[in-house]
């Protein structure tokens, strides 16, 4: 049920934010940008599962991000990151088979393409298409199978970037992936960064 | 650009939609059935035949067949798989019937009642007068959880087929029953899906064995876990790198059933159902046949002990099969089901012989395994004119189908 109302809630936002924001269809800033944004923060992968001990909820993620700007408003760019997605842990895990020692955790490498763009001024849109690198571990009744696979992925977020100057700038972001073979969300927010370490 | 950007994005969320399962509706006033008897067991083939429908054939088709399954009538059509699942019972010598419809081949669905009013022939069922237009069964029925608007009603056409290939054919469900995609609230390869399996009009399933990692045959389709078959899990990987202590523990089918062991499912169907054929469909990378043949040759023999008629078959769809079975000891007096060439058929002395539909009704080298004393099974039959065709015009001896209520359709109206 909350799948249904984020998206709807995403969609409704965006159609809204493109419809009625007047945006200046180019810049004034003739040269072209190549960006790295860096950010780190928290995220949230919304599961439903209902184990006890399984964490899904992290202080401290990462993604990068870079990112080349025309003179146009939309820039275009690729999008990598560390993104646990959750874990469990237990010494004696009770189960029908009796007590077992069980770690298990599932962690991505999120390899996106991605588009972004300033609807207003300092705020920008963004989002993406790729595809998430699952890693997979899973130790329990004395086996051990690690595990890699890709799953297809969708990015969505908005960020707020304000200038400290003509290279830098900082500020917030927030984002969600969708990822498909899981069938499941990743919500993350950032304290970003944006460095231009090349202009022409 | 804008509205470019707009259409991506939606675009995202849409393909990330997922299909509802679909559940039976109920009926918010109660049943019907309330205060009346259960109808007497001599009464209840009296019932069964072919019916001509006149009001409803836009949903139903112009016939289907009416067979007992247990304690409920099922009806199957053709028309875009129609069947009905319906409860009875009779008082004051009128007959009632209450349940629900369902279209396999769509989400459609419903509920439905019926009578057989005195005056529409529910003497003639117990006087055991039944003829051609004699018995009418008049009632109702809606879409969805809506009220019954749409009238209904069939008048009786002819018996149900009596031949002996009609009461030989085997209709085999594919995945114990019904795929996972035809949403019927059961998982495929479970043990409540076998048990639905007859409901559906199967005869006889086709299930997919793999190994746990130490070596427990199981029922399961796919090499991965993934959400397709199972609910959301904290294990991802290879299947059969689990144990079955972790796949007990951690997995869930996709409607909350326990991932069977191939024991646990030829237990329950020789003892909970009247399935006379089970096709073991070998899916495992490793060589299963000194785990999986054991078993078969147990549940065979309780079979035999119990008077049951049960075949349970090892199929081996490929070379490599073929070649871990024929290093089986004394392979060739073990039951299987050979979908490779006759003359693989020969080496393995194999119990039947299974080709892929697409291959043609064969109609020679079917005749030629049964003067050899084995069956032909066709696989997987899914298409109505098919369906049709191969029960009108082929000698196969049964089908592996994922809509058994068609083929069940077919071949009661021979």
């Amino acid at each position: 049920m909350h799948d249904k109302l984020i998206k709807i809630l995403l969609v409704t936002s965006l159609f809204f934010s493109l419809t009625f924001i007047n945006i200046n269809g180019q810049q004034n800033d003739s040269l072209y940008h190549f960006n790295l944004d860096a950010g780190v923060g928290p995220a949230f992968y919304l599961t439903d599962m209902n184990y006890e001990n399984i964490y899904s909820n992290y202080p401290f993620v990462f993604t990068f991000r870079l990112l080349w700007k025309p003179e146009h408003l939309l820039q275009l760019g690729l999008e990598f990151g560390s993104l646990p997605l959750f874990y469990l842990e237990k010494k004696f895990y009770d189960t029908m088979f009796g007590d077992t020692e069980t770690k298990l955790s599932l962690k991505s490498v999120p390899i996106m393409g991605v588009f972004s763009m300033e609807i207003l001024k300092n705020f920008e849109i963004i989002g993406g298409i790729g595809g998430f690198v699952l890693f997979s571990e899973v130790s329990s009744f004395n086996n051990h199978v690690v595990n890699t696979s890709w799953s297809n992925a969708y990015e969505l977020g908005a960020s707020y970037l304000y200038p400290l100057k003509n290279n830098l700038k900082i500020g917030g972001e927030a984002k969600t992936y969708y990822i498909a073979r899981l069938e499941n969300y990743d919500v993350v927010i950032h304290f970003t960064m944006r460095y231009t370490f090349y202009s022409y | 650009m804008r509205k470019s950007f707009l259409f991506i994005l939606l675009l995202f969320f849409l393909l990330s939609c997922t299909e509802e399962i679909l559940t039976d509706p109920e009926y918010s006033d109660g049943s019907l059935l309330t205060g009346k008897l259960p109808i007497p067991e001599i009464l209840k083939t009296r019932i069964e035949g072919i019916y001509k429908i006149s009001d409803g054939a836009n949903y139903f088709g112009n016939e289907v067949a009416l067979k007992w399954r247990g304690k409920k009538l099922a009806v199957y059509g053709s028309k875009n798989g129609t069947y009905f699942l319906l409860n009875g019972a009779t008082k004051d010598s009128v007959f009632y019937f209450e349940g629900t419809w369902r279209h396999m081949q769509s989400l459609n669905t419903g509920l439905l009642r019926l009578k057989i009013n005195r005056a529409n022939g529910a003497l003639d069922i117990w006087q055991n007068s039944v003829t051609e237009k004699s018995v009418k069964l008049t009632g109702s029925f809606g879409v969805g959880s809506s009220p019954n608007t749409e009238i209904l009603k069939l008048t009786y056409s002819r018996p149900l087929s009596n031949s002996t290939e009609s009461k030989n054919f085997l209709i085999i469900s594919h995945r114990g029953g019904v795929r996972n995609s035809d949403n019927i609230g059961v998982s495929e390869n479970s043990i409540e899906m076998i048990g639905k399996a007859e409901e559906l009009g199967a005869t006889g399933i086709e299930i997919d064995i793999k190994l746990t990692k130490d070596n427990v045959p199981i029922l399961y389709h796919d090499p991965d876990i993934n959400l397709r078959l199972v609910q959301e899990a904290p294990i991802w990987g290879p299947i059969e790198e689990f144990t079955f202590s972790e796949i007990r523990t951690f997995l869930r089918l996709v409607n909350g059933e326990r991932i069977p062991t191939l024991m646990e499912a030829l237990n329950f169907t020789l003892t909970k159902t009247k399935l006379r054929f089970v096709w073991l469909d070998m899916k495992s990378d490793k060589n299963a046949m000194a785990l999986v043949i054991p078993i078969q040759q147990e549940i065979m023999k309780l079979a035999k002990s119990m008077g049951r008629d049960l075949t349970v078959v090892i199929g081996l769809p490929t070379k490599e099969k073929r070649d871990f079975f024929m290093e089986y000891p004394d392979y060739q007096n073990i039951e299987s089901l050979n979908e490779g060439t006759v003359e693989d058929v020969h080496k393995t002395n194999s119990y039947a012989w299974g080709p892929r539909w697409t291959m043609g009704t064969q109609t020679a080298k079917v005749e030629q395994m049964h003067s050899e004393g084995r069956i032909a099974i066709t696989w997987t039959l899914d298409q109505i004119e098919f369906i049709s065709k191969f029960i009108k015009k082929s000698k196969f001896d049964g089908f592996v189908t994922n809509y058994p209520t068609i083929v069940a359709y077919y071949n009661y109206a021979r």
